[in-house]
């Protein structure tokens, strides 16, 4: 006889762990217990890793000179504050609250606990925000106390740190809950950075300290950071406790995105990371006030719509402003250092709203909708990013001017480069990894594609040409001579060029 | 007699070894909505992006008012498709990119014509959404209304009754019979023998070459 279902059913919670070791076995039963091959390249990933990078990392946790003054070091303090500000940023892109895309599919809407299919990504969130933590608030008394550090001191700093940082995870998980406190807190989290960075390059232009903790604190402060920690962590149990009433769609959404990022990081393609943010960014915001730009007809369409672009990612304004921040807090640094940063931040300014020119290079279809040649198209699109990066290559010459640390009309250096930036912006812009190559380069691991080599590199082919005057003139102006306005007027020269040539070698057809 | 806007001469596709389209003929004068009808993978929609140039057909030649179709600015002035589907704009809403499509072609945008349009097709509530919250049937709607905004002397629609309610369909053939009416010229595939009549098309029956 067949069992029939009657409705409703009663449903009972699973225990995620059971169906876990079911899947589990099943996944073993098919494929096998382990594939050596990917444990020999996670270990090779990390003997290559350690190899290469734990020199650097001591020397910046612990540096062998201890300083010769209690003093704090301001930048050393911005850089704490912009580590947990970092590790917010990559909580909030990778949920923190995940599961695998299949367990999403279905395991969240089967009855399962919740509780525990989530446990091992709290956990893991809360463990490595720690240890991050814990690493910065070392480097912290690393750069601040004199040697010999007390273990007090050592168990003060690390707790701290490993506190703050579990905040933070907190703070990533309530705006994974919250989504209006997400958009509010993203917008101050560009407000803070920015912030950090100004008091990094005050920090580099002037020297000043804050004044460090003594190290005969005796134990209360130590205790106090303890209780910091486990207050911190038992924020973290609560959140554990309530696991089970988290919604299905944020869950689902968190761990859809999580498995792009895995695929993007798997496949090589970090231009399907861009795309990718650029899906989350635009998903998250909605109810727009309708524009007039279109109706107005006060400017072309496309420079139009790239205007109500910008204007809608008004909030990324505040990360703009941070990034101008840093080529003057490595105003003592090498120079092709600073001219790096220039030339990255400015390319960052310029591409704010050249999505618009990707969809477009993706797909002919719009732009024949709009009737529109790619040469029409092309010289619309380069006048937003052209006053952008303009806009912000000024306000970093202005600044490296108030700092002392260049003399003459930079400003107007600044400004002219501007189209030229945004020349190699839209260039970067009509490109995907897949589009620029798929060219394999065999390696002992297995063949690597290098489409993503060269779409990091491209367009800063034609940035490099293009802005070679700024460039020439950032990398000699420590000389301490006057910029000319001769020099200025090359480089508005080869950046009118630039967009001429750009505008002339577009497609006029739709082949 | 009215000049043809389409003229397909001896047109063959083939894919490999498969032959899609064998040495068909066609004319389709302007002024006049022709509909190709047939079983799947008779070449309706192969048909349709010879036509539109984005195809090349593997014999035989095509005109498009008396112009090979391909891919100059002036043949895309004349002629709007929803042969391919185009991936929109992000962060523009849906009736930003319909203003966009209106002013880029040199309409005002300000008009009343996007609203008798969105009206029409039932997405006038849709207007502040993005397309990528739309669902399958109103993506299909604003495809439609993005290429009826826009000023055309030839429409290439593949299955435009697709995923539409029936309301929605009415609506739309009443629009295609009015873009008739007013001389322009429609080339489509359907399945849909009412949608068809409703709009007074002529069909032309494309069968397999296995058949």
């Amino acid at each position: 006889m067949v069992g029939i279902t009657r409705a409703p059913a009663e449903v009972s919670w699973v225990a995620a762990k059971g169906v876990r070791r079911w899947i589990r076995s099943r996944q073993i039963a098919a494929n096998g217990r382990l594939d050596p091959g990917v444990v020999y390249s996670v270990l090779l990933a990390v003997a290559m890793a350690v190899a290469l990078l734990h020199g650097p990392i001591v020397a910046a946790i612990w540096p062998e000179t201890p300083p010769d003054s209690l003093g704090l070091p301001l930048e050393v303090l911005a850089g704490a504050g912009l580590t947990w500000a970092a590790l917010y940023s990559v909580l909030r892109r990778l949920g923190p609250l995940t599961v695998s895309r299949s367990a999403a599919t279905w395991l969240l809407p089967a009855p399962v606990s919740r509780r525990m299919l989530l446990t091992p990504s709290l956990s893991l969130a809360t463990a490595t925000s720690a240890v991050i933590g814990a690493l910065t608030g070392l480097a912290v008394l690393g750069h601040a106390a004199t040697r010999p550090v007390p273990a007090g001191s050592v168990l003060t700093g690390t707790s701290l740190g490993a506190a703050a940082a579990v905040a933070v995870a907190l703070l990533a998980l309530l705006c994974q809950r919250r989504p209006a406190v997400a958009r509010r807190l993203d917008v101050s989290g560009g407000a803070v950075v920015c912030g950090l960075l100004a008091v990094a390059a005050a920090g580099q232009l002037t020297d000043h300290t804050v004044r460090a903790i003594p190290p005969s604190a005796g134990p209360v402060l130590p205790a106090m950071a303890l209780l910091a920690l486990a207050a911190a962590l038992a924020l973290v149990v609560t959140v554990w406790l309530r696991l089970d009433g988290w919604p299905t769609h944020q869950l689902a959404e968190a761990s859809a995105n999580a498995g792009a990022y895995a695929d993007a990081a798997y496949a090589v393609e970090p231009s399907f990371l861009a795309e990718v943010s650029q899906r989350r960014f635009w998903q998250r915001r909605g109810g727009f006030r309708p524009s007039q730009m279109f109706r107005s007809g006060a400017v072309p369409p496309l420079v139009a719509h790239d205007l109500l672009i910008t204007r809608r990612k008004a909030g990324r304004f505040w990360w703009l402003a941070a990034t101008a921040m840093v080529p003057v807090m490595l105003g003592r640094g090498p120079a092709w250092l600073q001219l790096g940063a220039v030339l990255i931040g400015a390319i960052g300014a310029a591409s704010v709203p050249t999505e618009s020119t990707h969809s477009e290079a993706r797909s002919a279809a719009l732009l024949r909708l709009l009737g529109l040649s790619g040469r029409r198209a092309v010289a619309q699109r380069l006048v937003v990013p052209s006053v952008l990066a303009a806009l912000w290559c000024a306000a970093v010459m202005v600044a490296l001017q108030a700092a002392g640390l260049v003399r003459g009309p930079w400003w107007a250096l600044g400004l002219v480069a501007g189209p030229a930036v945004a020349v190699a912006a839209v260039q970067r812009a009509k490109a995907s990894a897949a589009s620029v190559a798929n060219v394999l380069i065999d390696t002992p691991l297995g063949a690597f594609p290098a489409g993503m080599l060269l779409w990091l590199l491209n367009g800063l082919d034609v940035l490099t040409v293009l802005s070679l005057p700024l460039s020439v003139g950032l990398a000699t102006h420590g000389t301490g001579e006057v910029l000319s306005w001769a020099w200025v007027a090359v480089q508005a020269f080869v950046s009118a060029a630039g967009c001429a040539l750009m505008v002339r070698w577009s497609k006029t057809r739709f082949d | 007699m009215e000049k043809p806007a389409i003229v397909a001469d001896r047109v063959t596709v083939a894919y490999g070894p498969t032959v899609i389209l064998d040495g068909l003929d066609l004319r389709v004068p302007a002024g006049t909505a022709v509909a190709l009808i047939g079983e799947n993978g008779s070449g309706k929609s192969s048909l349709l992006r010879c036509v539109a140039g984005l195809q090349q057909p593997t014999a035989g030649a095509i005109r498009v008012f008396a112009q090979p179709p391909g891919g100059g600015v002036e043949f895309w002035r004349n002629v709007a498709t929803t042969v391919e589907a185009p991936a929109w704009y992000h962060g523009l809403t849906i009736r930003e990119h319909l203003e966009l499509v209106r002013v880029a072609n040199g309409r005002d945008p300000a008009d009343e014509y996007i609203d008798e349009v969105c009206e029409a097709l039932g997405i006038a509530f849709l207007g502040g959404s993005l397309p990528s919250t739309l669902s399958s049937g109103q993506r299909q709607r604003f495809l439609l209304a993005a290429v009826l905004v826009r000023p055309s002397r030839l429409l290439l629609l593949d299955e435009p009754e697709q995923r539409l309610d029936a309301p929605s369909r009415t609506a739309v053939a009443a629009r295609l019979r009015d873009y008739v009416a007013a001389g322009g010229t429609v080339l489509m595939a359907s399945h849909d023998t009412e949608f068809l009549d409703q709009i007074g098309c002529r069909t032309i029956r494309l069968s397999r070459s296995d058949r």
